[in-house]
Order: structure tokens, then sequence, then C-alpha cells
């Protein structure tokens, strides 16, 4: 039987090196999924994905056992991010979100993304082709903040708990439920806007 | 159904994604339960909610990359070494202690006798340990250490170099870092061994043979490929053509996998065409899915070619063509390497060394087929394949014969293959020519450097532009480097073949050119800093 994350993590931090690779390979797709789903670029997800990797061995003596693995894992893996958007902040402004200007500030004119929204229908005709439904969802997907994205990944992608991702995110419960509803909610504004029904 | 129908269906729906993740409560699925079965309207909010976290879940993410995973097992590798590193430093610190130890006692109880039998007895112990770990620790130093080399460092940023960032804002890799040699036996004085330059060691350590793939590799990534051509002089220029020529060469392809043009049978040169073939298309790395099936349909060409010898190629080979057949050998040999190190096509080890073996530079007689053949085992034996180091020898003794030496003299032909092959072979030994012999050898590779309308010498540039990369300062290499590319860019055509050897010649030399020009143009890239 294979051995708990936990234990291997308890053979990690003494020096087992084979426990440290079983732990990378069992998780290292989830750890992958987790940036690739931000940045569409494999490249540079598995290049985020061997940091934390190796960030997690670093620290490897701090680690306390009192949640599973794979909520420290992802808690590593979030702030992991956090620091690459800070150091690319640049890339991360280009980033659409629902309630920031697009095309200028408001008050200069510009409307706000939220505005396209309300406008009427003139999308073209519903396909559904689940395909096409899958790109949509990814496009509206970019257009959350990231908390709301955090949510909506961890509790769809990674079929986590809410109780989990409030652990990870170090939010308490209430907010992951609301923000997977206003996350929900603006998907469907948005796929209703770009017409296609799920 | 409830009294209030609009307040429940409000209530409803905010609870319907919970619902459809399991997340609400007891109280509140059954509510909900209780509302859906009544209200039409919820259902199908219900089933669309459902609908789109389903599909959702159903995208899926691309598959972890082959380089992903073989940066992975280096970095885990790696953990290991500096893991032996603290294990050492620990045995370190524990017989310094023994030794600060005893000097206490020593000085404490200065006259007592039972304490000189405890000194000698320790003092034996702690040699005993000493001779066995020294026994070991070179060894072990040798794994622990990961050198702060050029190649570190392009591992260490792996992709992080981005193709979007064309041209701009490169991290280059510091110019001061230090390029790794192999150790060789000083050619006279102590040491020196009567049959010329022999590696010390028969065989690198794991740790280095992993380096050796990174140094060889890890440049044809996307990102790392950028910094390359940077550091060599490639542009998006030639990056367009080489794209042009690999789009070209797709269209060559038979059903079996082999390159072949026209009405060419095949036969005689399929095997040393496809080699080339597969090699330009694994050296833009592979990072093209319908590249990876391609040359996976190429390589069982190849495999089906092999004999039980060994040789890939025709069972009988005609008499005269035994030096092109072998060059084709060694040609095939190299995109099987190649393919096994990427992981693209099904390799077996054995096959390839089974082609190494049958590779005899002993009864190899043209500059062009040595110096290939030299190439390869080189590249092989770095890779820990099991190549003698005499064949190694073998290679770099044949261009020092006398009579060799004569027939190739400057001004006859091929002497630039002949030149450039000495040049190479002799740096991947890790030889250092003296100013003099070296200042020759690179006028004779600029005055042979490429022109354009000349009959091109492909295996010659290619050899002459990988050993001036390696060899040459950074004005030979751009003179060598500028005069080659705009050689190259005035062959290839709007559909992008490169025009054969010879411009007005036999079109049907296109593939071979083609595929040459397209090594050429990768050569910044192809074998990184190997």
């Amino acid at each position: 039987m294979d051995s708990p994350d936990e234990v291997l993590m308890d053979r990690v931090k003494n020096g087992d090196q084979e426990a440290f690779r079983t732990l990378v390979e069992r998780h290292e797709s989830r750890v992958h999924s987790f940036f690739y789903r931000r940045l569409e670029d494999v490249g540079l997800a598995e290049d985020l994905t061997l940091e934390v990797w190796n960030k997690i061995y670093q620290a490897r003596q701090g680690y306390l056992p009192q949640a599973r693995f794979t909520t420290y894992l992802y808690r590593v893996a979030r702030n992991h991010w956090i620091d690459h958007i800070r150091v690319h902040a640049n890339k991360a402004k280009q980033v659409l979100s629902l309630d920031q200007p697009a095309g200028g500030a408001a008050d200069e004119g510009g409307a706000r993304v939220g505005d396209f929204l309300k406008a009427p229908d003139s999308a073209p005709e519903a396909r559904q082709v689940n395909r096409e439904l899958a790109d949509k969802i990814r496009d509206g997907l970019k257009r959350l903040n990231d908390g709301e994205m955090n949510v909506f990944q961890l509790a769809v992608y990674e079929a986590l708990k809410y109780a989990e991702i409030a652990d990870i995110l170090d939010i308490p419960v209430g907010t992951v439920k609301s923000r997977m509803h206003t996350s929900m909610r603006k998907l469907r504004i948005w796929l209703d806007k770009e017409g296609v029904r799920p | 159904m409830s009294r209030n129908p609009e307040n429940t269906c409000d209530t409803v729906f905010s609870l319907l994604e919970m619902y459809a993740l399991g997340e609400a409560t007891e109280a509140e699925s059954r509510s909900v339960s209780d509302h859906l079965a009544g209200c039409g309207s919820c259902r199908e909010e219900l089933e669309s909610v459902e609908r789109l976290l389903s599909t959702a879940r159903s995208d899926a993410v691309p598959a972890l990359s082959a380089a992903y995973h073989r940066r992975k097992n280096g970095f885990l590798e790696r953990l290991r070494s500096l893991e032996a590193a603290d294990e050492e430093s620990l045995l370190t610190r524990t017989l310094l202690g023994v030794v600060s130890t005893l000097t206490y006692l020593r000085r404490r109880f200065r006259t007592s006798a039972r304490f000189r039998f405890l000194v000698i007895f320790a003092a034996a112990q702690a040699v005993l340990i000493l001779v066995l770990t020294l026994g070991v620790l070179p060894d072990k130093a040798e794994n622990v250490q990961v050198p702060d080399t050029w190649e570190t460092y392009v591992y260490e940023h792996g992709s992080r170099i981005r193709e979007d960032n064309l041209g701009e804002n490169l991290p280059r890799p510091p110019e001061h870092l230090p390029r790794r040699k192999l150790r060789v036996k000083p050619e006279h004085g102590p040491g020196a061994s009567d049959r010329g330059p022999a590696l010390v060691k028969d065989g690198l350590s794991r740790r280095n043979r992993e380096l050796f793939r990174i140094r060889a590799y890890e440049g044809r990534s996307e990102g790392n490929r950028l910094a390359l051509l940077r550091r060599f002089g490639g542009n998006q220029r030639t990056e367009k053509a080489v794209r042009l020529g690999l789009t070209w060469l797709s269209e060559q392809q038979r059903l079996d996998g082999r390159f072949a043009l026209g009405q060419e049978p095949g036969g005689r040169l399929a095997v040393g065409a496809t080699g080339l073939a597969l090699q330009a298309f694994m050296g833009h790395g592979m990072s093209q899915e319908d590249h990876r099936a391609r040359v996976g349909r190429g390589i069982r060409f190849l495999l089906g070619q092999q004999q039980a010898s060994g040789f890939i190629g025709p069972r009988s080979i005609p008499e005269g063509e035994s030096t092109l057949h072998a060059l084709n050998h060694a040609l095939a040999t190299q995109a099987l390497i190649d393919a096994a190190e990427m992981g693209v096509g099904r390799v077996d080890e054995k096959a390839v060394q089974k082609a190494l073996d049958w590779l005899e530079p002993g009864k190899l007689e043209d500059p062009a087929v040595v110096t290939q053949a030299g190439f390869v085992l080189f590249l092989a034996r770095g890779l820990g394949y099991g190549v003698d180091g005499k064949a190694v020898d073998l290679c770099l003794q044949w261009f020092n014969r006398p009579r060799n030496r004569a027939l190739f003299q400057q001004g006859k032909a091929s002497c630039l293959v002949f030149h450039a092959g000495q040049l190479l072979l002799e740096n991947m030994a890790g030889m250092k020519p003296t100013e003099a012999g070296k200042r020759q050898s690179l006028d004779t590779l600029l005055g042979s450097k490429p022109a354009s309308g000349q009959t091109a010498d492909f295996l010659g540039w290619l050899f002459a532009s990988q050993a001036l990369m390696r060899v040459g300062d950074r004005a030979t290499w751009s003179r060598w480097n500028r005069a080659l590319v705009e050689s190259l860019m005035g062959r290839q055509s709007e559909n992008g073949r490169f025009a054969g050897r010879d411009p007005e010649g036999d079109p049907a030399d296109s593939l071979e050119s083609t595929a040459f020009s397209v090594l050429l143009l990768q050569v910044y890239y192809r074998y990184g800093s190997f």
C-alpha cells in the first residue's frame, strides 16, 4: 500500500530522497495544472512547478503535518504564484478583470467590461459543442480576479472541499462560498454574452 | 412547493453551485431537493450549472513534457548530491571533533601511560577511518559540488527565457562562467601515452553524464534556443529559414518514414538522408507534436534498416560505396542517439550500441567519415554508451598520419573537411592546440569560408561551424557565421527548399542540401555547449 503523503514528508525531513521523489511524482501534475490554468504556457508552468518542489524541499524541516500535505502543497504553490506575478507585475496587469475598465478609465468615457455584458446580445448563434464551451469557460476565467480564480480552480479543477480551500487561501469558509458564487455568476453572464449556454 | 416561490427560487439559485459541488449542508440540500421537485426553471438552472462544472473539469491540461521530466530528474539527482555533501561535512566535523578531543585529553593527561595507549589506539582508529574515507572522498567530492558553469546556468534557468521576448530583455549567460573540459593525459612528458591523447576516465560519472546530456540537448528547448541564438549570432531570420526548411522537408517524407526525393530509389541514400532530416527535426526541439510523430516514423524506418551486424543500410554494400554507406550509417546513428536522448520514437539502446559497435574508426579512410564517426563516438561516450576510449583515439590519430596530412593539405580536395574535422575532434577531446597551430587551422577554414554561388561543401561547413564555435575567437566566428548565413539564405527558395551543392545542378540534391542547411542554421543551439 502507498504511504500517505504526510508519512513520506516525514521521511523527507530525515533525508529520504526516494520519499521526496515519490511525493513529486505523485503530485507534480496537480501543481502543473495549478499553474497552467493560470498561464496557459506549458513551459513556464513546468518551470514554476519545479520551483515549487524546490521550495518544498528547502523548507522541509519546517513542515508540520497539521493539515493534509496537499493543503500545504497548494499553499506553497499559491504563494509562489503571488511571488511570480509580483515579479512580472507588468504582465499581470494585462490580465483583464471584469471589474477593471476596458478601453480607458470609466470616467473618461471608457466602459467597464461588465457594461459590455449588459449590452444587447449580439453573440453568434449558440453552439452546443463541448470544445467551444470549454474554450469560452477558459476565456471567462481569465476575467475573474485572482481571489475568485483561486477558489474556482481549487473547487472545480482540483475538487477540494471549501474548508480545505479556506485553509489553503487563509480565508473564512464564508468567503470561499461567496467567491465561488460570484465567479459562477460572472462566468454564466460571460457565457450568456458570448451566446453559449451550458 | 413553497408558499413564496419567488423568494425560494432566489434562495435556491444562490445554493445551486454548492449543491452541485456537494458543499451544501444537509438542511440546505434537503431544501434544494424539495424545491427542485416542483420547479422546472430551477431544475434547468441546476443542469446548466452542472454542465458548466463538468465541462470545465473535462478541459484537460497538457501532459508534462519529456523535457520537464529530464529536468526534474536532474533536480532530484542534484538534491541527492547535495545530501551526500552534507553527509561528508558531517564526517569531516566528526573527525575534527575526535582530533580536538584527543588534543584536549593529551594536555589533560600528559603523563599517563594508560592515556598514551589510548591515544595510540585512537590515532590508529582515526588513521584507519581516514584511509577508508579518503579512498571514497575524492570520487564523492566530484559528485558534490555542482560547478558554477555555463551549462549549470542553462540548467537552472531552464526554459524561463521565453520566445515571446524575441530579441529583447533576454538574460544572457554570464560570460565569465567557465566551461567544463574533459580531462586528458598530457601529450608529452609524464603521463603521456604512446598511443596519443587518451581520456583519463573511461566512463564519466553518472552526474557528469547528466551534465553532459544537459549541455548537449538543453539548448534545443524553446527558451534556451533563443539565448544561444543571441550568443552565437543567429536571429529571427535564420530561425524563419529553419522553420521553412523543416516544412519543406516534412513534405518529402514517405509513408514508411524514410525521406526521399523524386524518383530516387531510396536504398542507396535513404538512410543518410533520413538520418540528416531526422536530426534537423530534432535539432529544433520537439515542441511540435507533428514533428514528434514524423521523427517516430523515421526512426522506425532506420531501425528497420539495421542489420544483425549493427550496420544501418543495405545487406550487401556494392563495391566502391563503402565510404558512402559508412557515412550514412554514422549519420543515422547520430539520429538514433538524439532520438533516444530526447525520448522520441522507441529507440532501444541496444540498437544504438550495436550501431556504435559497427563503427570501426581503424577501417575508415575518408576525413568526412572519420570526423562524423568521431563526433558520434564522442557524443555517445559522454552520454554513457559503451564506447572504447581507443576508438575515439583512433579517430584523432587518423588526422596525424603523415600520409593523410599530405593528402589533404591546404589547397587540395576535402581540405576543409580534414582541417575542420581535426580541429573539432581535438577540441572535443580537450586538446589545446598551440597558438600557431590554431591560427593556421583557423586561417585554413576561413580561406574556405562559404560564398554565394560556389559549390557547397555542406559537411565541411558543418564541421567547420562546430569547430569554430568552440575554438575560434569572436571575430573569427563572426566572419565565418556572416558568410555562412548569407550563403545559405541565398540558396533558399520561397517554399523552404535549399538549392543543392551546385545551385545550377541536379535538383534531386535538394533533400540533402535542405537537411544540411537546416542543421547549419541550428548550429548555434543544436548541441548547446557540448
